[in-house]
């Protein structure tokens, strides 16, 4: 290496925001790695708006889903789940179903002797020509049960009953206002509910083993990688035997990062039959088996000076994750003064909680943004200025960057419980903070091929979960190489490619970005030997800029015409994603703004608007970054006035598991949605990038209940804000004369 | 789903020839046969059959609407349809039910109850023993005239029909015109819904068409969901009292529940004292838990819309 190379890399970059920046060491950097974008970095692709590369294929059809992939000779499976919540598997006798018309093979999940815990536990999976013979099998199948009646299928209600004592409920406006108090000490209880995984596409795989032995898979799954590992080790095969592929797939929020005991039963079927296996759940078990948000209870006591100032905090939080999983929330703690609960997780009769889109964050941040923004209500401080007297410089300078492009000041009622007196509605606007890690980091590998006929092709075995990972290997290679992003070739979603991340955690985009741009880098460079070679003119004359080779520092060839002189074989570089470096900060920020309007006659809240201000470090595509924060919103919205399972205690089972009757926001329910992504740089790596996916879905639906509370001059406590709960409280405070 | 015979008749002799049930739009069949909890043997698809797509027209002082209309093409109609029936299909779900949902389709679907859902709940609701959600989840079902099977009628169209003394005009049989109010109350006492041939469409007799109507509605969500509660109104006014009064509500019972003390309460009687006689309504409700409570009250909110949007429009009538 050269002097000057070992120079620079011991120097430092500019991180954060214009007006919020430091200097960032670079002293840990990898000597190897391609030098590191900064917020000083003037980009020609990276941050503008590049539509999503598949975007047409998958809008008209085109795309070709892991469940729509039809080999010949497919057979299509059924499962047979448990209709009891606890029990054990008394007799077991597949023979009658293995003799059924059609049936090629059969499964066993759940044996004689094994233990029963959930209505939905899969027992048995049938293979059969088509899908109905399936399913007409799964009625031969003779299966008794052991009930065992001592279930919990809904144990939060017990624990609601053993919560510590809380504050009497304000039983007029004036007792839920400002009562012109210095100090101001509260005890509330707060409740959230289990929010269904549904995915567009279920969960599944279509399995095939072929005349060697090799296991090959269609995965709808958050981790081609994982998927290829689990079932390896489940078949006793080398991993490079089983080839994962998931070119494009219907959604996942956390629940497809496991290989579930579907796609293990389906590779099963697929073995016994000699013959490829469709064996993707339907809604129904994907309702009951394939995970969820569990709910949440919380006891939170607060306390707040006159100054405003956070002084005290004690919590004490509940998890309901079902029979497995976690239940363990996470609060706000980048407020001055807010501390994490003392936790418990509580089991029950009823399907395991899954990673769900920031797992424990929206739970807890909903019992913590309402206990914050109800000290500031009960102060009488406007919740803006409270909130930025106990927060962090980044989330001050977003909440105060937010607030003007939301015009805060004229949203937030003043007058909280007053009809407008043009349409009679009750107005309100609220806000909350968000806060996640996301730095990535995780090993990947990305292999850049540049060819003679000047094309660009980038890989990475990773999947898409719908963030856009293929526009993100085009757009940082067009941007490192200097060239159109229509030049650029990218493939995702096949195991045989270099190693790639899972998706979850917020962290495919700052985990591909830097390898990505490590490979391109590489690849220029060899490019410039190329060259140089050629041409024979010395290599450190040369340089890449602006997709153009330079001579000298003047222009000397275009990119094609240098690729012309690369000859048949291609330049192949394999970049590296190294360990991060101290970037900015070890998270991205955000906050959000919600104005709601209430109907004083039915309780109905409808959401007019919503901004987010939302950090992911360096911007790759604007577009989907956008997109992502446009999504969580709506997820969040989702969640905060729609979407509950339902139990039936008795039965121990859940009732609605179809989306004609699970409650998901439509169109109609959509509010306006600004997306103001506060550009930046965080510094960690190469690229700067950071994690965009989950952090705008946690605060939503303490916004918006933030909101309500300002529209209709007291607190819901209990998600989802259904207007029954929100007309109870509006009976109550104002005597039923509303 | 279970394998099933198939027909699609492309004209209407060819329709009457087959047996087997009919399937229109397909919404609340095809939901129910994938549930698995319907199975049929053979669908007779009349979608494609013009004769009964017909939009709304007058016949002998009648209005005439095809029974397979979609609602969404019901909505297309001129001011010779009732104001009540226009605003019950435009609340209906969303634009893709509206354009997939025929009338008569819409008037049969079936009961409503989460627990009618499940193919392995076994309860009075689908012929078997005992109500689960009397103990569970009955917070949307029946608050009015309760059978020991809470589950309701949801369809949007149904109290605006009754309301406007609808017949189903049918194919076959020696009388076949047949009152809805009737159909609704053979669906009540046989325990299951009676038997349909062939319908070719709606009838509205031509008194109902004089005087005003509306339909009042509210859902806890906008887009692809039913209501909670629904009110149809159809008031005929003598100067500024009312000479005759209809008032329907839905999705509160098994069957559309007519509100007849508050019929003969308005009587002669001036909107100022609308609310007095829906306190009688108030009193006929039967909640089973004050899960319900919501729903009693935005059924009452409905019925109190109901009548003062049918008040006013039977003014812009005259
Ligand atoms: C998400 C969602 C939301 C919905 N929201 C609402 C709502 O808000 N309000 C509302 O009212 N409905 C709502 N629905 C229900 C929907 O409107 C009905 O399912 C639909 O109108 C049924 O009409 P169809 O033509 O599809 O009937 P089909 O499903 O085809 O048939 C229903 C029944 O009627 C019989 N039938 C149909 N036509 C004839 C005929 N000409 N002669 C004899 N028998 C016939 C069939 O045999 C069948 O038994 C909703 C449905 C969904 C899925
Ligand atoms: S109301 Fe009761 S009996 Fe009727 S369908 Fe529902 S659970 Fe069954």
């Amino acid at each position: 290496m050269s002097r000057t190379e070992k120079d620079r890399n011991s120097d430092s970059i500019r991180g954060g925001f214009p007006g919020l920046s430091r200097q960032i060491d670079l002293s840990r950097r990898n000597p190897n790695d391609a030098p590191p974008w900064s917020l000083d970095t003037k980009f020609r692709v990276v941050g503008t708006d590049v539509p999503r590369l598949d975007g047409m294929a998958k809008a008209t059809g085109v795309a070709v889903y892991p469940s729509d992939f039809r080999p010949k000779g497919l057979l299509y499976a059924a499962i047979l789940r448990s209709p009891i919540p606890k029990g054990k598997v008394a007799e077991l006798d597949t023979s009658k179903a293995d003799a059924a018309p059609g049936v090629m093979a059969v499964a066993v999940a759940t044996g004689k002797g094994r233990q029963i815990r959930y209505v939905g536990q899969e027992i048995v999976a049938v293979a059969a020509e088509t899908k109905a013979l399936a399913e007409d099998a799964l009625a031969r199948i003779q299966l008794v049960l052991d009930a065992d009646g001592d279930f919990v299928a809904d144990p939060i209600v017990d624990a609601r009953k053993n919560l510590p004592a809380v504050d009497p409920l304000p039983q007029s406006l004036q007792e839920a206002g400002a009562r012109g108090e210095k100090e101001v000490e509260l005890a509330m209880a707060f409740e959230t509910q289990v929010q269904m995984h549904h995915p567009l596409e279920p969960h599944g795989i279509t399995a095939m083993f072929h005349r060697d032995g090799s296991l090959e898979v269609w995965a709808s799954t958050q981790g081609t990688f994982m998927m290829q590992r689990s079932l390896a080790q489940a078949f006793r095969l080398p991993s490079r035997r089983v080839h994962v592929l998931t070119p494009v797939m219907g959604g996942g929020f956390g629940s497809k990062l496991q290989a579930g005991i579907e796609a293990r039963l389906c590779a099963e079927l697929a073995m016994e039959a000699g013959r490829p296996v469709h064996c993707f759940v339907d809604r129904r078990g994907q309702a009951l088996a394939m995970g969820n948000r569990p709910s949440s209870l919380h006891w939170i006591r607060a306390k707040a000076n006159s100054g405003g100032e956070i002084v005290d905090w004690e919590a004490q939080s509940y998890g309901f994750p079902g029979f497995a999983g976690s239940g363990r929330v996470a609060y706000p703690t980048f407020y001055r003064g807010v501390r994490r609960p003392r936790h418990r997780d509580i089991r029950g009769n009823t399907g395991a909680a899954r990673a769900f889109r920031a797992p424990g964050h929206p739970q807890g941040f909903f019992a913590a943004e309402s206990m914050v923004d109800e000290l500031a209500c009960r102060l009488g401080i406007d919740p803006l200025e409270f909130r930025l007297k106990n927060v962090d410089p980044v989330h001050h300078m977003q909440l105060k960057m937010g607030a003007e492009a939301f015009g805060w000041k004229q949203r937030f009622n003043k007058k909280p419980g007053t009809p407008d007196k043009a349409s009679s509605m009750l107005r309100g606007a609220g806000m909350a903070c968000t806060r996640w890690g996301g730095m990535g980091g995780a090993r990947a590998r990305v292999l850049c091929r540049i060819h003679q006929d000047g094309t660009v092709e980038v890989r990475n075995g990773a999947q898409d979960i719908g963030t856009g990972t293929r526009t993100v290997l085009a757009v940082v290679t067009a941007e490192t190489l200097g060239v159109d992003v229509k030049r650029i070739q990218a493939h995702i979603g096949d195991s045989q490619d270099p190693a790639g991340p899972s998706s979850g955690g917020s962290t495919t985009t700052p985990t591909l970005a830097p390898a990505i741009r490590h490979a391109a880098w590489l690849a220029g460079q060899e490019l410039l030997g190329r060259v140089a070679e050629q041409k024979r003119i010395e290599r450190k004359e040369l340089s890449l800029e602006g997709g153009k080779i330079l001579k000298g520092g003047k222009p000397f060839l275009s990119f094609s015409q240098a690729c012309a002189l690369i000859g048949p074989e291609p330049i192949e570089a394999m970049g590296q994603r190294y360990r991060n470096w101290r970037g900015f900060s070890g998270g991205v920020a955000g906050c959000q703004f919600a104005e709601v309007e209430v109907d004083p006659e039915t309780g109905l809240v409808q959401v007019r608007r919503i901004l987010a201000v939302q950090d992911c470090g360096t911007v790759i595509d604007k577009k989907t970054a956008e997109s992502q924060v446009i999504g969580a919103i709506i997820q969040g919205l989702s969640y905060a006035l729609f979407e509950e399972r339902l139990v039936d205690a008795k039965l121990g089972r859940v009732l609605g598991t179809d989306l004609e009757h699970y409650r998901i926001a439509g169109s109609l329910e959509m509010p306006e949605i600004i997306p103001i992504l506060n550009k930046g740089c965080n510094g960690h790596n190469n690229t700067g990038a950071a994690g965009i996916g989950e952090p705008p879905t946690i605060p939503t639906s303490a916004a918006i209940a933030n909101a309500v509370r300002n529209a209709i001059g007291a607190r819901v406590h209990r998600l989802p804000l259904t207007p029954d709960r929100v007309l109870e409280v509006l009976d109550r405070v104002h005597g039923g004369k509303q | 789903m279970k394998a099933f015979e198939y027909a699609r008749p492309q004209n209407l002799s060819q329709a009457l020839e087959q047996g087997g049930t009919f399937k229109a739009g397909g919404v609340d069949l095809l939901s129910r046969m994938k549930r698995g909890t319907l199975s049929v043997k053979k669908l007779v698809d009349i979608s494609a059959l013009q004769d009964l797509r017909f939009a709304p027209v007058l016949k002998k002082g009648e209005l005439w609407i095809g029974a397979g209309l979609p609602l969404a093409r019901l909505l297309e109609a001129g001011p010779l349809l009732p104001q009540g029936i226009r605003q019950a299909a435009a609340g209906t779900a969303t634009p893709q039910i509206r354009n997939q949902a025929s009338l008569v389709g819409n008037l049969l679907q079936e009961k409503r109850c989460l627990y009618l859902l499940d193919p392995e709940i076994s309860c009075l609701g689908n012929g078997g023993k005992g109500c689960p959600a009397r103990d569970g989840h009955h917070a949307e079902l029946a608050i009015l005239e309760p059978s020991p099977c809470l589950a309701i009628q949801a369809s949007n169209l149904a109290p605006i029909l009754c309301a406007l003394d609808a017949r189903l005009f049918e194919f076959q049989g020696k009388d076949n015109l047949r009152s809805l109010r009737a159909f609704y109350q053979d669906w009540r006492k046989q325990g299951e819904r009676p038997k349909l041939p062939l319908t070719h469409s709606i009838r509205i007799p031509a008194a109902s068409l004089r005087g005003g109507s509306a339909h009042h509605e509210v859902r806890v969500k906008q887009s692809f969901d039913w209501a909670i509660a629904t009110a149809a109104a159809h008031l005929v006014l003598d100067g500024d009292r009312v000479a005759r009064a209809s008032l329907w509500l839905g999705s509160v019972s098994d069957i559309p529940y007519q509100a007849k003390k508050v019929e003969q309460a308005l009587q002669g009687k001036a909107p100022t004292d609308f609310k007095k006689a829906l306190a009688l309504l108030d009193s006929d409700f039967e909640l089973h838990s004050p899960q319900q409570d919501w729903k009693r009250k935005m059924a009452l909110l409905c019925a109190e819309k109901a009548l003062r949007k049918s008040y006013d429009n039977a003014k812009e009538q005259r």
